[in-house]
């Protein structure tokens, strides 16, 4: 297996006054080609951070540090426009908010049609026939919206559904997807999936999925990376980590899952207490000590690294949740 | 029985000529009762939700909430009432002034109500907390938060002034499960507390299992379903319900 990205103590710092902080601390990770990863953490841990890292979208003011590799290139020391020839055609992205993505002028079949015209040198003609062809693969076909509609004009899911086919247009080796399916129903999401596990399949895709759905996690991806605050704090293959979490937070994570558990509907749900600690308000110790049940003296003075937990299974917890 | 906080009837909604995406469409809420409304992406649920918020006149019927039409004549009443009836957006970032920083975002609706600064300070406090959001939130602008982050905004803007009811579009589907029950605790807690009413939308079936008292289904801008929540979902009568929850994976066990 020939590995595609290669991610190596990836930082992102920002600034504010004297101070620094970090959204995402020292990350690291390999997906092979036609891999599939899944990242998984609680809102405002650094998911979609790292995902606009890699595909080198970071908004202003977010320095990058580290190493991006992709087929060996470090794509954090290339300058900007060898960076953007990546972009679309090696790289691209499924964004968390598509209105954020979309452009509000052009019509859909136009913004899907255009990569493979700048990209891939493709005629109009080419081009539009094969962003239809798209539009057609994610449910989007003329007679539920037409290519020349504006993308104000349709629903939140048929929004995240242009934004696909639009990623997927170059056929990309990597495909980042951040939070692909929050707006779709189950029926359509599945058309998507067999869609994504064709190409992983057959054109030897690599998925990287952004997801907050357990059970997309499960079906989806091979690997999981858990972020908590800006730092991996356990990464193993899907299966392994269903079948015994070793990070107290990767626990409290599934057990917070609506399906997880057996609510009886209007009772309240679990949760992990306490909130994750914003970036400038992170201490030198385990990040997750404060809200953790299984937290000593130890975890304090500083991080955890990652240690081997099981086959290719990591966990960064000098106290880590055994079952037998 | 008494009149409910929201009737809606004739719902009709026309994006265009041969375009309509709302075929007459009724519905009410009771005072402290969610409804779940759910149906397939495109099937009109944020076309519905927008006409219930008052934002977008329909095309032909009525929307009463608390007996005021909301597009109705009687400007002074609406006004009154507008506070107590809330929205959460499926699309945070369009619905949040990215120059506005969001302590003043989250303050809008107390605007007019009476309260002096430091009131309206304490229950932006209040709202962002009860949400999981830093206290130093209040001083930044909506593009330096996350995505779900931003959703949490957009709930604590809706929370903050206690109203009467919120028609919630999506409200949690950005949410990892750790927050997005922290934030379905709080609006089950708010509900028992304070007496409040949801409309909630979402295509996450057990989200609206946990939420909803009754389901009203929408298929193609049709409600075709509609009643008790364990009933619809338990025992769906329609094949668009039926296929909404045959596409249900199977959870799997962990
Ligand atoms: N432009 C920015 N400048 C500074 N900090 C930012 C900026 N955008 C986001 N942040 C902060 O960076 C952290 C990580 O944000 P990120 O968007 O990566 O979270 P996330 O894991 O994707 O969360 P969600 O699940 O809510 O989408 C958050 O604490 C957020 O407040
Ligand atoms: N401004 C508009 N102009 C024209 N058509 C529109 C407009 N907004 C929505 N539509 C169309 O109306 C239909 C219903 O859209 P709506 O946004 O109400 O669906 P939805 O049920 O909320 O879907 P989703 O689950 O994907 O958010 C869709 O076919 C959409 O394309
Ligand atoms: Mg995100
Ligand atoms: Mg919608």
């Amino acid at each position: 297996m020939s590995v595609l990205l290669e991610v190596e103590g990836l930082s992102l710092r920002v600034r504010r006054g004297a101070e620094y902080a970090y959204l995402l601390e020292r990350v690291g990770f390999a997906l092979e080609v036609g891999g599939t990863l899944g990242v998984v953490g609680e809102s405002g841990c650094g998911k979609s951070m790292l995902a606009l890292a890699l595909i080198g979208l970071l908004p202003r003011g977010v320095a990058a540090s580290g190493a991006v590799r992709l087929d060996g290139t470090d794509l954090l020391a290339l300058p900007e426009r060898a960076r953007r020839a990546t972009r679309g055609r090696r790289i691209a992205m499924v964004f968390q908010e598509p209105m954020r993505a979309l452009n509000p002028t052009q019509p859909i079949g136009r913004q899907v049609a255009e990569g493979l015209r700048a990209q891939l040198g493709l005629g109009r003609a080419e081009a539009d026939a094969r962003a239809r062809a798209l539009l057609d693969r994610v449910g989007l076909p003329a007679g539920v919206a037409s290519p020349h509609t504006l993308p104000h004009r349709l629903s939140g899911g048929q929004r995240q559904r242009v934004l696909i086919a639009i990623a997927l247009a170059c056929e990309p080796a990597l495909l980042i997807a951040d939070e692909f399916s929050t707006a779709l129903d189950m029926g359509t999401q599945a058309q998507v999936l067999a869609l994504l596990a064709e190409l992983v399949a057959e054109r030897r895709m690599a998925l990287l999925m952004i997801t907050h759905d357990l059970g997309l996690l499960a079906q989806v991806c091979a690997r999981a990376l858990v972020l908590y605050a800006g730092r991996a704090v356990e990464a193993a293959p899907t299966a392994a980590l269903f079948a015994a979490r070793r990070h107290p937070y990767t626990e409290g994570l599934f057990g917070c899952s609506l399906h997880a558990g057996h609510t009886a509907p209007g009772t309240r749900l679990p949760t992990i207490r306490g909130q994750v600690p914003p970036p400038f308000a992170r201490g030198p110790g385990c990040c997750f000590a404060g809200r953790c049940g299984r937290v000593e003296p130890d975890c304090l003075p500083e991080q955890p690294p990652l240690h081997a937990a099981g086959p290719a299974h990591r966990v960064a917890c000098l106290h880590p949740v055994v079952t037998v | 029985m008494s009149t409910p906080l929201l009737e809606a009837d004739g719902l009709v909604r026309e994006y265009g000529p041969g375009r309509r995406v709302l075929h007459s469409v009724g519905l009410t809420v009771a005072a402290g009762e969610t409804l779940g409304i759910i149906g397939g992406s495109g099937s009109g649920k944020s076309s519905l939700a927008r006409i219930l918020m008052g934002l977008q006149r329909p095309d032909a019927g009525r929307v009463r909430f608390r007996g005021i039409d909301l597009y109705g004549a009687d400007r002074a009443a609406l006004r009154a009432a507008r506070p107590q009836l809330q929205a959460v957006f499926q699309d945070p970032y369009g619905s949040l002034d990215p120059r506005q920083r969001v302590g003043r975002i989250v303050a809008e609706p107390l605007r007019g109500q009476g309260l002096d600064r430091a009131a309206r300070d304490e229950r932006v406090r209040w709202a962002l907390e009860a949400v999981s959001l830093p206290p130093d939130a209040a001083t930044r602008h909506p593009h330096a938060f996350s995505g779900g982050q931003r959703q949490r905004v957009a709930i604590a803007r809706a929370l903050v002034g206690r109203p009467a009811l919120v028609i919630a579009d999506e409200p949690v589907s950005a949410l990892d499960v750790s927050v997005q029950a922290q934030v379905l605790n709080l609006m089950l807690e708010l509900q028992a507390r304070l007496g409040l009413a949801f409309v909630f939308i979402s295509h996450d079936l057990g989200v609206v299992r946990h939420m909803a008292h009754r389901i009203a289904v929408l298929e193609a801008g049709r409600i075709v379903e509609a009643g008790d929540a364990a009933a619809v979902l338990g025992s769906p009568r329609h094949p668009a319900t039926r296929g909404l929850l045959e596409a249900l994976p199977t959870a799997p066990s962990c």
